[in-house]
């Protein structure tokens, strides 16, 4: 059988320790709590004591900024611009990365020649790249959306390259001894044993195009949130600034979480293995 | 029904790999039996003597270097319909369902997906596995697994049954009762059977003859004819006849076996 | 024949790649004297402008701005988190409490922050060592956690079962087998150091090469941009090759391929 080999880019797999008994359970639940509420009054003094409004607002001020924000539309309103570069931006190195994977999987050649620009794409710092894609795109959504994508394709690519490579061999000698062709080879036992790596390689995907689309924000300045921090920035309104970078972190777990849960989901078959 | 004429002949079947340094490393060497028409034939050897080997090669998943294999006459090139094998490791698509893993031999052969699930219903109904459908291999136990591959076997409704050391990954008592499973299956129709295996009283228990290999180079130290009355019960076990059976095999392997070779039940 | 086999099984996967991008190259010529591309003038050009850039003195003033916030972030991230990946991997309390902060942390976009620290300690140094701290800290807690965690608890069970006092077990036993992970987690830290660098530098705009980028990139100088862009981008894909065959090499026969633990 395949041993569960880590997805590349992948960081260790965690075994995180839970509290099991009910009173320990409390004990942590009341830890945790309170490192939270600790570190939330050190913000509220630190924030009174030393800060100004305009560079270090105490927790109350983010947080009035914060509701305040929700009610309002413009928070909203650029949230969906924001989202717009991720949507397009993680949609198409879906597309092309699965693609570019399978056929790397399935041809040695095309594999020799991808594996640099993968390879470029995945350890290469890309923020440098920003200023050329506005060169190339604009400041519009094109380029955020270039941003996203080569932030995320190559991830994608290499696991579903491998996911396909590292299909159990016994099951493909089983469907070769019953006759299958390439085709029904290929339906029901490569891409299905494929699946798991092609969701890790995902989920790598989306964390990687939610760091694009925030690189993407905050250096090319016209729409979306990263417009609103600007707009705060300049007028000194710091409160508000926390209020918008904390959204964005809201955002960035969110599409994580569900991801996480798609991956869940598609791999139920799996079991319990380590 | 009685066994009938040969239907599997091999003749002096040779297979070598290439060795990194160059030499070729037998695994077959001149390799000779029949298998008869409707018979329960074992292949019995220590581990690395190559059985497993001829077994793929039987199948058409590996080729083979010397000599000839001719099944009914014609020459083996590669899998067909006429034979399917069960696995040592089950080799269940984990991400299918019971029935659908019953049912995907019959996938590439152009049968509509109704008759597809008739019949693999009613193979799951041979070997008592109806009430796990829907189930997925993860929650089933060893010895249900290989039930599933045995369905899967059956439902393309081979000549041929090839069984490569079929219970070898499942623990005693499973395998025991497996053995008497099988039996039950076999009879009703008694296709012809080919099985592999390293433990010997599974192979006098089972077959109507056993062919003995010796290590590597594979080649056949002796056919022993089991000449118990072919309805066997657990209880056979204990008469004296299965045990002498069971003393010579054993005798034959250890004249040509080291006992670090293990493999030996 | 090991010694061997690293690189060249790299350059074997990776040389019909590299070759391509001679053709790459030539294409890129012809198109910047075509003049085609606004942001692609011609390669000739481009390569003049680094060297002019390289000989002037200026990539290396500015870059050792970088290196030095590269330098100290990652020290501080090392130090730090080292020492909480250790602490949640040895006492269990810690690993409950805290866990889960740090895994909303890891999956957070933490580069959003950056314009909060820049706002706490303004437009120089501090806030770019402040954002390599924030985008290398967690990997490295987070592997070096899961190295310790790794290390076989029958080893530890023995050597306690000798009577052997704990810092001796965390040096011999503890630290030894925890080590290829922690390797890990610093390789990819230095990958995100660098990203964490330049990013925040662009961000701030007037410090280090991520200033020079954006500097080039709003006076429109394309081949100044287009010929930094690669002495980044090529400069940082070798540093990180290089640590991933270092890596190999000390782990040999450890784990299995390297591919998997590219970052």
């Amino acid at each position: 059988m395949v041993a569960s080999l880590r997805p590349i880019g992948g960081g260790p797999a965690v075994s995180r320790a839970k509290p099991t008994t009910w009173p320990r359970r409390v004990l942590v639940l009341g830890l945790r709590i309170g490192l939270l509420v600790l570190i939330l009054s050190i913000w509220e003094w630190a924030g009174r004591t030393f800060g100004t409004p305009f560079t270090f607002p105490p927790f109350s001020a983010v947080a009035e900024a914060f509701v305040q924000l929700l009610g309002g539309t413009e928070l909203w309103v650029s949230a969906a611009i924001t989202l717009e570069s991720f949507l397009f931006g993680f949609g198409l190195a879906l597309v092309v990365g699965i693609g570019t994977g399978l056929l790397a999987a399935r041809s040695q050649v095309f594999d020799r020649l991808s594996a640099v620009y993968l390879r470029i794409l995945m350890t290469a710092p890309l923020a440098p790249l920003v200023p050329l894609l506005i060169g190339l795109f604009g400041i519009g959504l094109p380029s955020r959306i270039a941003l996203v994508f080569l932030f995320s394709v190559a991830v994608i690519a290499l696991n579903t390259r491998t996911g396909i490579q590292r299909v159990d061999a016994d099951l493909l000698q089983m469907a070769r001894s019953f006759g299958a062709g390439e085709v029904l080879m290929f339906r029901r036992v490569r891409f299905p044993g494929a699946v798991p790596a092609i969701m890790a390689g995902v989920r790598l995907g989306a964390g990687r195009a939610v760091v694009g689309m925030v690189v993407a924000e905050l250096i090319i300045v016209s729409v979306g949130l990263g417009r609103l921090i600007n707009v705060y920035r300049g007028r000194f309104k710091a409160a508000e600034m926390f209020a918008v970078v904390i959204v964005i972190l809201i955002i960035g777990v969110a599409i994580l979480l569900i991801v996480k849960w798609l991956e869940r989901r598609l791999t139920a078959w799996k079991g319990e293995r380590t | 029904m009685t066994v009938g004429a040969p239907l599997i002949s091999i003749d002096r079947v040779q297979k070598h790999y290439r060795t990194q340094s160059g030499a070729p490393l037998h695994v077959l060497d001149g390799v000779s039996f029949d298998v008869r028409d409707n018979e329960f034939l074992s292949i019995l050897g220590p581990s690395g003597c190559g059985k497993s080997t001829l077994l793929r090669i039987l199948d058409g998943l590996t080729p083979y270097d010397g000599g000839s294999i001719a099944i009914d006459g014609q020459s083996v090139s590669g899998p067909g319909p006429d034979r399917a094998v069960v696995f040592q490791n089950f080799a269940l698509l984990p991400w299918s369902s019971v029935l659908d893993n019953v049912a995907f031999p019959l996938e590439g052969r152009g049968v509509k997906s109704a008759e597809r699930k008739e019949r693999a219903r009613a193979a799951l109904d041979r070997v008592g596995l109806s009430d796990f459908e829907e189930h997925y291999p993860r929650t089933l136990s060893g010895g249900m697994q290989q039930r599933v591959g045995l369905a899967r076997a059956l439902v393309v409704n081979p000549r041929i049954l090839l069984m490569d050391e079929p219970f070898g990954a499942l623990d005693a008592l499973t395998r025991t009762f497996l053995q008497d499973e099988l039996l039950k299956i076999w009879s009703r129709d008694r296709k012809t059977v080919v099985f592999v295996t390293h433990a010997i009283d599974e192979a006098v228990y089972l077959s109507d003859r056993v062919v003995i290999m010796s290590p590597r180079p594979g080649q056949v130290l002796e056919i022993v004819d089991v000449s118990i009355d072919r309805e066997r019960a657990a209880e056979v076990r204990d008469t004296p006849e299965f045990n002498e059976l069971v003393a010579h095999m054993r005798h034959v392997l250890r004249g040509v076996v080291h006992p670090e070779e293990a493999g030996l039940a | 024949m090991s010694t061997l086999a690293g690189p060249l099984i790299w350059l074997y996967r990776h040389v019909p790649g590299v070759l391509t991008l001679i053709p790459l190259l030539v294409v890129w010529e012809i198109v910047g004297r075509l003049d085609l591309l606004f942001v692609l003038p011609p390669l000739t050009d481009v390569a003049a402008a680094g060297w002019e850039l390289v000989a002037s003195g200026q990539i290396a003033e500015q870059a050792g701005g970088t290196i030095y916030s590269l330098l100290v972030g990652l020290g501080i991230s090392v130090v730090a988190g080292l020492t909480l990946g250790i602490l949640m991997a040895r006492y269990r309390i810690v690993d409950e409490v805290l866990g889960v902060y740090v895994d909303v942390l890891m999956s957070a976009p933490v580069s959003a922050i950056v314009p909060i620290l820049v706002l706490l300690f303004g437009t120089g140094g501090e806030s770019i060592i402040a954002a390599v701290v924030l985008f290398c800290f967690f990997v490295i807690t987070i592997n070096t956690y899961s190295g310790v965690k790794e290390v076989d608890a029958q080893l530890i069970e023995m050597a306690r079962s000798f009577s052997m006092p704990e810092h001796l077990v965390m040096r011999r036993v503890i630290l030894p087998g925890a080590l290829p992970l922690m390797l890990t987690g610093l390789r990819m830290g230095i990958g995100r150091s660098v990203n964490g660098a330049i990013f925040g530098e662009m961000l701030v705009s007037v410090v280090g090469l991520g200033g020079l980028l954006i500097t080039f990139g709003s006076r429109f100088q394309f081949e100044r941009l287009d010929a930094l862009i690669i002495l980044i981008v090529g400069t940082a894909v070798l540093l990180m090759t290089f640590f991933e065959w270092v890596e190999s090499r000390l782990l040999a026969g450890r784990f299995d391929n390297i591919e998997e633990r590219q970052a």
